[in-house]
């Protein structure tokens, strides 16, 4: 094993095509302190977000109207809100929607942009065309506007929030996804499967879809990043889950209770902290597997 | 492989035979261009040629790139439709089989490709690629097959490749697991596109001896694609010259080396580098691109690069048009009698070089 590493840690960084190990795929951590950095802040945002209940000091949605507005203190070591609620504990619980969302959206981002590539590129002819006019569509649309819109004719929910970014965000997957398998049908371990006698189906998803996996999981780790990014937006802007305690809620009722104007810069500062944080750790995570991708992008 | 009914396994023809086959690519034209009324063109890449592979026999088929080598190739394992004329497996024709005889030329007709870094799917392991076919083809036994055929690529011992991938064999290795992925179904037909072209010379030799065998010992029929006369020459019992889409010249392979008749076939020959310094190195016999194939000349395809072109060339050569006294060989040229009582003089060649 140890031999046949080496030999892979060599070819891994120029030969896309060639086949890596999960040990290999994450390699380029080594090299890149950022994206590792990131992948150390996106770990324990998830820690966060399995143990919440062991790690917050409080129940995030208990009041307490006589610790209102209250600053950093050992009792609350990021402070209180407008009713007294523990700032730290809804931070911590906060980190559960941000991952769900991230998780769920990245992946159903993945496998529907993954397949319309697949199906897309392979057959061509019209399909390709319905289906990549389908994208252009997708294109057209005006990102929070219709998030929003979504979220308002249905009950305004984390679910249709991943719904709604779904939907928007499976375009680009899609379109990158088709360029690469329009180059990879015409390679002669195609060809090759065909003499074998394989279906269409089996060569799609036995001889293609392994080879635009790395891609696949690269547009996927952004769409982690722009996944929680618009679930803030959206909760900040009033359109989120009432009932759930998540990181642009938080920003929202600082801004309708006039944190800044009390002061109360902790109540803000925060969320906006740990937003800041896991999106810029997933964006970097992404951005480094990129560069291992396509070298070129190092210069 | 005995479960098979459908065909006619002991048909004791030609393992293949394609007549009169043709591809022809309609050229994209563009709407505008089609409703002006404006006609579509086609390239011809294989027109109206004639083979036949006999079982246990290498037959070559060479010719520049470009010339539809590996198209004829595509077309007879059924990779692509031909556009027009015929082809039979063990005597039954292609286009009259129904579904259950498809399914068994599929598995009777395997190809070797050329580039070995290409034609391995860089996420299977020796034995996920090796053993696909079986899986396809539903056949038991898988692992006793996947060994015997990686013993037959002389892959030996076979467990010490069996878990490895491709970017861990060498080109020649990998060549050889290519043999054993269209080997493994024991196949009736085989058609090797330039197996040996992107190795090194040192593992030619040894892969082109293994094809050989193994032709003879499975008795396949094989055709053997090449650019290369010297390779063909080792290969094949006969040989088909192949310009443009046609078989202008084919036989004996002996024949064809040592004394050609088509002009195209002496430069062709001519064009084989003589490794000896002492040699004199002669001018290109042949200069120019061959036309394009969209647009051919009327009359012979090749008179516009031929130094022996004349007036007759002009009307379009039948493959026969020349004909050996045994009738072995034939050539599809009008003045290969004249051009015989010529002696061939080597400025002649040059002249004929257009700028």
């Amino acid at each position: 094993m140890s031999e046949t590493e080496s030999i892979e840690g060599t070819t891994a960084a120029t030969d896309t095509g060639g086949r890596t190990s999960l040990r290999e795929r994450v390699a380029f951590l080594k090299e890149d302190r950022l994206g590792f950095a990131g992948v150390i802040v996106l770990t324990f945002v998830v820690v966060v977000a399995v143990f919440a209940p062991v790690i917050a000091p409080y129940d995030p949605a208990a009041t307490d109207y006589y610790a209102s507005f209250e600053p950093p203190s050992a009792a609350h070591p990021f402070g209180t809100d407008n009713a007294g609620r523990d700032i730290f504990s809804q931070l911590v619980y906060g980190a559960r929607p941000a991952v769900q969302v991230g998780l769920f959206s990245a992946a159903a981002v993945a496998l529907i942009g993954m397949n319309v590539g697949l199906v897309a590129g392979y057959y061509g002819g019209l399909i390709d065309d319905a289906l990549m006019r389908l994208v252009d569509f997708a294109y057209g649309i005006p990102f929070t506007p219709f998030v929003i819109v979504l979220v308002g004719l249905w009950e305004p929910s984390l679910w249709t929030i991943v719904l709604a970014i779904t939907l928007l965000l499976w375009r680009q997957t899609a379109r990158v996804v088709r360029s690469a398998v329009l180059n990879l049908k015409e390679k002669p371990f195609v060809k090759s499967a065909r003499t074998a006698g394989a279906s269409d189906r089996r060569i799609i998803y036995r001889h293609i879809a392994p080879n635009v996996l790395p891609l696949t999981f690269l547009y996927g780790s952004f769409a982690i990043a722009w996944a929680i990014l618009t679930e803030a937006s959206i909760s900040f802007l009033g359109f989120g889950d009432p009932d759930a305690t998540t990181w642009g809620q938080m920003l929202q009722a600082a801004l309708q209770s006039q944190a800044l104007a009390r002061d109360a810069w902790w109540w803000f500062t925060m969320p906006g902290l740990a937003i800041m944080a896991t999106v810029i750790s997933a964006f970097l995570i992404g951005r480094g597997y990129e560069e291992q991708l396509n070298p070129q992008l190092k210069e | 492989m005995s479960d098979a009914t459908a065909l006619d396994w002991e048909y004791d023809g030609p393992v293949i035979e394609a007549e009169g086959l043709s591809k022809h690519f309609p050229q994209e034209s563009g709407l505008v261009h089609s409703l002006l009324g404006g006609e579509t063109s086609y390239v011809k890449a294989v027109s109206e040629v004639d083979v036949a592979v006999e079982p246990g026999e290498t037959v070559g088929l060479v010719g520049e790139s470009g010339c539809g080598k590996s198209t004829l190739g595509e077309v007879l394992i059924g990779l692509q439709e031909p556009t027009g004329g015929t082809i039979r497996f063990l005597g039954r024709e292609l286009s009259a089989m129904d579904d259950t005889e498809r399914r068994e030329f599929r598995r009777n007709v395997q190809m070797i490709f050329q580039d070995p870094y290409e034609s391995l799917n860089p996420r299977f392991s020796v034995r996920e690629w090796v053993r696909e076919p079986l899986e396809i083809h539903g056949i038991d036994d898988k692992q006793r097959r996947v060994a015997q055929a990686l013993r037959r690529a002389e892959l030996t011992p076979p467990e010490q490749f069996l878990d490895q991938h491709p970017h861990e064999l060498s080109g020649g290795q990998r060549q050889r697991v290519s043999i054993a992925r269209a080997l493994v179904l024991e196949p009736r037909f085989v058609v090797a596109d330039e197996p040996v072209s992107m190795l090194d010379v040192s593992v030619r030799a040894s892969i082109l001896s293994l094809l050989e065998r193994l032709v003879e010992e499975l008795d396949m029929g094989a055709l053997y694609i090449s650019h290369d006369l010297s390779l063909i020459r080792q290969m094949c019992d006969r040989t088909n010259v192949m310009y443009l889409g046609e078989i202008v010249e084919h036989g004996p392979t002996e024949r064809i080396v040592r004394d050609p008749q088509h002009p195209y076939s002496r430069a062709l020959l001519d064009a084989v580098p003589v490794p000896n310094p002492h040699e004199n190195v002669s001018e290109p016999p042949l200069s120019g691109e061959p036309p394009d194939p969209v647009d051919l000349p009327e009359g012979c395809n090749f008179a516009p690069r031929c130094p022996f072109a004349a007036a007759e060339c002009a009307e379009e050569p039948p493959v026969d048009a020349y004909v050996d006294d045994d009738g072995l060989r034939e050539a599809a040229c009008w003045r290969i009698d004249e051009i015989a009582a010529d002696a061939v003089p080597d400025a002649d060649l040059s002249v004929a070089s257009d700028h």
